[in-house]
């Protein structure tokens, strides 16, 4: 099975499940909580980028 | 604290005797010295969140059971969570934020139903296995 380029070893399909669980499960949240943890995970991802 | 409270209000607490806690749980509630009022809804609450991530690491329930007992995450615990979890971004935010981030994620999957639960799992632990 082709490994998806994440260094994570996941599958892009097993990501794309999994990324797709975790959006439904943040949809059930109040819109207040569900942006404040997409402004949060996109802040951590763009400091990540900056630490390569 | 906002992170506990957070997970707090978003489990449906049930009547859950001691002989019921799950087995991984033996001794943890001997850690902490707590009234009989609040060690039971305390007791009541963990099984409940036990109940919800049967498939997370022993050190991941250590960190539920601190956050469950002793109303605060440290930031060992929010790492251990959102690496379990999912919050793969949390590790470059600073610790209070990733804190927060990880609660908001936690609060979030509690409302998952059972089977997407395991296979969110599945997939953490094959992440685990492939870091070595």
């Amino acid at each position: 099975m082709e490994k998806y380029r994440t260094g994570k070893g996941l599958t892009a399909a097993e990501i794309e499940k999994a990324d797709g669980l975790i959006l439904a499960a943040l949809q059930n949240l109040p819109s207040h909580l569900r942006e404040r943890h997409k402004y949060l995970f996109s802040k951590g991802f763009i400091l990540g980028l900056a630490d390569q | 604290m906002m992170v506990t409270t957070s997970i707090v209000l978003s489990v449906s607490a049930r009547r859950t005797s001691n002989s019921e806690l799950p087995r991984r749980f033996a001794g943890l509630e001997g850690q902490v010295v707590l009234t009989k009022a609040r060690e039971d809804r305390e007791r009541e609450l963990l099984a409940t969140v036990a109940a919800k991530y049967p498939y997370l690491s022993r050190e991941a329930y250590d960190a539920l059971a601190r956050v469950v007992f002793k109303n605060r995450m440290s930031a060992d615990d929010a790492k251990q969570l959102g690496l379990e979890l999912g919050a793969r971004a949390d590790s470059h935010l600073p610790a209070q934020e990733a804190r927060e981030s990880a609660g908001i994620l936690s609060q979030a999957l509690l409302t998952l139903p059972e089977n997407d639960l395991r296979t969110l799992a599945g997939t953490w632990r094959s992440t685990e296995r492939e870091r070595g």
